[in-house]
């Protein structure tokens, strides 16, 4: 017996499964690696029954080494050399001779020579091996079963379906031994699931109703999504059926469907709700400036990717990558923002804005030139292709029941939105500042003459709405990307939002961001189409906007005068 | 070819600004002397104190393409000792060439460019590694029509070129110096693709200027900014021929950019150099098409996952012209191959979609009983959410690889790659081809964007 060294084949792992091979075994490892050897230079074998036999065995063997040699075989870097097998990658010109630097097999490492100098041969003495085209596949199903054994999750689980998928009875073998071993919950289960569709999908059950029936059951009380194409396929052909299997595979078809179904249609609600965070977050700042002073800002989407950029310049000083992974950034660069969007806000309130009171086409109009000029500026400074690395905790997402995935970042984005909700309305409604916001909205004149320097209120209403811009800017790097005009594509979402909401009512765009994006996301997949689901809403809110002009929650009272 | 509606107010508008705002800043010390009229470029009047990051900048399948299709004016100039449009077309043909990535030559009947095919995997690093090399590296013979939507010896012939007796403008030569176009969305939603294709064009003119230039005359560049507007495109290209008397044009990515103009330089008889992929059905003599006809991306690509043992194809895309002819092209090509109709979906999604999420729930279910793929044509700023969602939803390469046809190296530049490892792109070049020659073109493109502060 010896270590099970695994690697999926990237980084520095298979240095260090060596390493702990030879640390923790160093009896029987050497034999094993002679034996490993002796496998490998049977693939050299005139004799394809000695190749497949070896490359059967080498597939057994749950070494994980070997993942990253059968790449390399498969690509052609594979030789013989002295009668054992060794990789070139690449060949070096040596005075116009092909000079061909070996490395090993398991390890890839370079080998050296008996003066420890690296080991270059002429490329004439190697003898090139590699797989003939039909022994491809069989080191594909090398590569699988060898991944079935990977210490990685993800890429076990994917190779075990992938068997399932395969149908294949040769492999129930080495499947069943992962249901016997020491392994996750999630890997055993995915083994079993992929044994029964084996066992209904094969051609060799095909006379074997008993079992065919049997995994068919289980495959029902799984719910196996993977399961659906294989019953239909063998629904499609009665004739073939008998009656119990044909009974059994029907209940076991509609059993699935109906789990599926309803995971698709809470899967509807979630996508609902997220699609909604993003429209009242987009469309919270919008509703503040439009809402409440009642100015048209076309360049509230330019405010937004001023956010995003923000994020960007926080990701570059922090040095943020994937690989090597700061991921505190993403806090900093919330507060850096908002208050990055709100400034320039601020500023575009004071230079602009606020010489146009009262002459809301001329403020359209200034401020869609203003957001052209952001555009062309950003443009300049940071030319078009950047991309913000998603901190790593928010890549990614969990299954908290069987096919029902909930990934990380929009949930990230539901918490924020929920956030900036209660914030706004505590501002609003909790502190002084909030106060006197609302009252040079109800009656400037009024305000004024009680001693609230309105000048002053507009700016900060302003730099909040602005602010808030930037915070949506910010929680779309997790979605979408960064391009100086990306706040064209938000600006008519955030202003429908705030039109079926009812203008001055925040309240109004949160249940109008809610109810659009749900109302999207069931209709979508009915309707097969996002462009046909646009269409429908736009429809709706047109109907909608018809029959209460005033949006969802109209202004009341004295307001409604205004 | 790629990509996108104009969104014409703004692009409009945008020219207007640029037009008033930047057009003193015309000079730069790129391609000794470029008359910018417009826009100019963005290494104008910044001057000195902008420090870049360390370059960032990459090259990939369209920019070699742009680049090279210089060159090859340059050749085919030096072939017919002459700037006359029909003489310097006519030595285009059959012309062959040493681009970056490997000797290429044009076809000697037709408007193309033979080139290699090569199916590309995304790496961590956002480069390609070349999985598969069509033909065993050699050149593929550019089909102008497809021959699964045309039968063989029916498909129609050339467009445009010469009318006998009719006078067309004359490009304006003197001993010093020549004039060439450059006609790509400085602004605007393509702005994101084209500038890339602008600045390799000058980066090529600066070479060619510091070796002698063009029969003894140094280039002069014309930079219009059609900001992504394509009637702009048509107007631009006329004052290009008309008023600067230009002796060719380098330009446009989207097909409808293309189709705009297209009527232009028949009318005038002059020459286009088209550097991006496209649809293929339309070959006019007027244009030269220097990237990928669908046998020499489409095609190969889809016979790639069907080698790799993929059963059902889910092919997405943005609704316009280039994906939906692209799907046309390989529904039949399926087909031909016996895939059947229910194991073919065919998707669209709006310009500018942002949100995935349905539709990967869809592919995750299509995807269920495995061997499936996905063959995607969604362009511009739709890959960036449309990638993330795909991995946050936990469907990888190894599930259900996704073989794009609008995603090279430039547009990984804007997208958080490790999540991507895996999944493929067929193109005729890649930025990782392993050659000196290669690695010069990538290093001095890289160099020539420093120095010039283009981002």
């Amino acid at each position: 017996m010896f270590a099970k060294p695994f690697s999926t084949g990237r980084g520095p792992s298979p240095w260090l499964c060596l390493l702990f091979v030879l640390l923790s075994a160093p009896g029987p490892v050497p034999a094993a690696d002679d034996e490993r050897t002796d496998q490998l230079v049977r693939l050299a074998s005139d004799d394809s029954a000695v190749r497949q036999e070896a490359l059967r065995q080498l597939g057994r063997s749950r070494d994980g080494r070997l993942v990253t040699f059968f790449a390399s075989y498969q690509q052609g870097d594979a030789y013989v050399h002295n009668g054992r097998v060794v990789l070139c990658s690449k060949f070096q010109d040596n005075g116009g001779r092909k000079m061909a630097p070996l490395s090993d097999p398991l390890t890839a490492k370079p080998l050296s020579n008996a003066d420890g100098a690296p080991l270059i041969v002429p490329a004439d003495d190697l003898k090139s091996i590699g797989p003939s085209g039909r022994e491809r596949r069989a080191v594909a199903d090398a590569i699988r079963l060898l991944e079935i054994w990977s210490p990685a999750l993800e890429t076990r689980l994917s190779a075990i379906r992938r068997f399932g998928n395969g149908r294949k009875s040769e492999f129930l073998e080495p499947l069943g031994e992962l249901v016997d071993a020491e392994v996750p919950d999630a890997v055993r289960d995915r083994a079993i699931e992929s044994i029964a569709l084996i066992e209904l999908g094969s051609e060799d059950f095909s006379d074997s109703p008993e079992k065919r029936i049997a995994a068919a059951n289980r495959l029902g009380e799984l719910a196996s999504a993977s399961a659906v194409p294989i019953l239909e396929e063998l629904l499609k052909k009665p004739d073939s059926l008998e009656a119990s299997e044909h009974q059994a595979f029907t209940m076991a078809l509609e059993t699935i469907e109906w789990y599926q179904w309803k995971i698709a249609r809470v899967q509807d609600l979630f996508y609902g709700l997220s699609l909604g965070s993003v429209l009242i977050l987009v469309a919270l700042g919008l509703a503040i400036i439009f809402g409440q002073m009642g100015v048209i800002n076309m360049a509230h989407g330019e405010l937004m990717m001023i956010g995003a950029y923000a994020t960007y310049e926080v990701q570059l000083l922090f040095g943020h990558t994937p690989d090597d992974p700061v991921n505190v950034f993403f806090l900093v660069a919330l507060p850096v923002a908002f208050l990055l969007s709100a400034f320039v806000g601020f500023l575009i309130e004071v230079l602009v804005v606020r010489h146009l009171y009262g002459r809301p086409l001329e403020t359209l109009l200034a401020t869609w030139g203003v957001g052209l000029v952001l555009i062309q500026f950003v443009r300049l400074r940071y030319g078009d292709n950047i991309g913000v690395n998603s901190p790593t905790w928010l890549v990614g997402s969990f299954e908290p029941i069987q096919d029902l995935r909930i990934s990380y970042n929009r949930v990230f984005i539901m918490s924020l939105c929920a956030l900036c909700v209660l914030a706004i309305w505590a501002i609003m409604n909790r502190t002084r500042r909030g106060l006197l916001i609302r009252a040079t909205v109800q009656n400037r004149e009024t305000a004024e003459s009680l001693g609230v320097n309105t000048r002053r209120t507009d700016g900060l209403t302003f730099a909040l709405g602005a602010g808030l811009a930037g915070v949506a800017g910010y929680a779309w790097t997790l979605i979408g990307g960064v391009t100086p005009d990306m706040g064209q594509n938000h600006i008519v979402d955030a202003f429908l939002v705030v039109v079926t909401g009812g203008v001055g009512e925040l309240v109004g765009s949160v249940m109008a961001g809610l109810g659009l994006g749900v109302i999207n996301k069931v209709i979508e997949p009915a309707l097969g189409s996002a462009i046909w689901a646009k269409v429908i809403l736009l429809l709706l809110v047109i109907v909608f906007i018809q029959w209460k002009p005033a949006g969802l929650f109209p202004p009341k009272g004295r307001m409604a005068d205004v | 070819m790629r990509k996108t509606l104009a969104t014409m107010l703004l692009g409009f508008s945008t020219a207007l600004l640029l037009g008033g705002c930047a057009g003193g800043n015309g000079e730069t010390d790129a391609g000794g002397g470029v008359s910018s009229s417009g826009s100019g470029t963005p290494a104008a009047g910044a001057g000195e104190e902008i420090t870049a990051e360390s370059s960032t900048r990459v090259t990939d399948d369209p920019i070699e393409a742009a680049y090279f299709g210089v060159y090859v004016w340059k050749a085919a100039v030096e072939k017919a000792q002459s700037f006359e449009i029909d003489k310097v077309r006519e030595a285009v043909y059959g012309l062959e060439f040493d681009a970056p990535g490997g000797k290429k030559s044009m076809h000697e009947s037709n408007q193309h460019t033979l080139k290699p095919v090569y199916i590309g995997e995304i790496l961590k690093d956002g480069q390609f590694k070349i999985v598969k090399k069509f033909n065993d590296g050699k050149l593929v013979v550019p089909d102008s029509y497809s021959s699964y939507l045309h039968e063989k010896g029916k498909a129609p012939g050339p467009t445009g070129g010469p009318q006998e007796g009719k006078k067309y403008p004359q490009p304006e030569v003197t001993e010093e110096t020549v004039k060439i176009g450059v006609l790509h969305s400085l602004s605007g939603t393509m702005a994101i693709s084209e500038t890339s294709l602008k600045d390799v064009v000058l980066y090529a003119v600066d070479e060619i200027n510091t070796s002698g230039g063009v029969l003894g005359r140094k280039i002069e560049v014309v930079v219009e900014d059609p900001a992504s507007d394509w009637d702009l495109f048509a107007e631009k290209a006329r004052k290009m021929i008309t008023t600067d008397k230009v002796s060719v044009i380098f330009g446009c990515w989207t097909s409808v950019s293309r189709k705009s103009v297209l009527p232009v330089f028949e009318e005038y008889n002059h020459l286009l150099f088209y550097p991006v992929q496209y649809e293929g059905e339309e070959q006019s003599k007027n244009v030269f098409y220097t990237a990928a006809t669908p046998n020499q991306q489409l095609v190969p690509a889809a016979q790639y996952m069907i080698d790799q043992g993929s059963k059902k194809f889910y092919l997405l895309g943005t609704d316009y012209v280039f994906p939906r002819t692209a799907n046309k092209v390989l529904k039949a090509f399926l087909k031909s191959k016996g895939v059947p109709d229910e194991n073919i979906i065919e998707k669209y999604t709006p310009f500018h979609h942002q949100d995935y999420q349905t539709y990967v729930q869809e592919i995750k279910k299509f995807a269920a009983g495995g061997d499936a793929c996905i063959l995607s044509t969604i362009n511009g700023d739709s890959n960036v959410p449309f990638y993330k969602e795909f991995a946050n939803q936990g469907l990888t390469a190894a599930d259900c690889p996704i073989m794009a046809f609008s995603v090279a190296e430039d547009e990984l530049r804007a997208m958080d790659v490790p999540p991507l490892v895996g999944h493929l792109a067929c193109w005729n070049y890649y930025q990782s081809i392993d050659t000196p020659e290669n690695k010069a073109f990538v290093s001095g493109f890289q160099a020539f964007c420093k120095k010039n502060n283009l981002k």
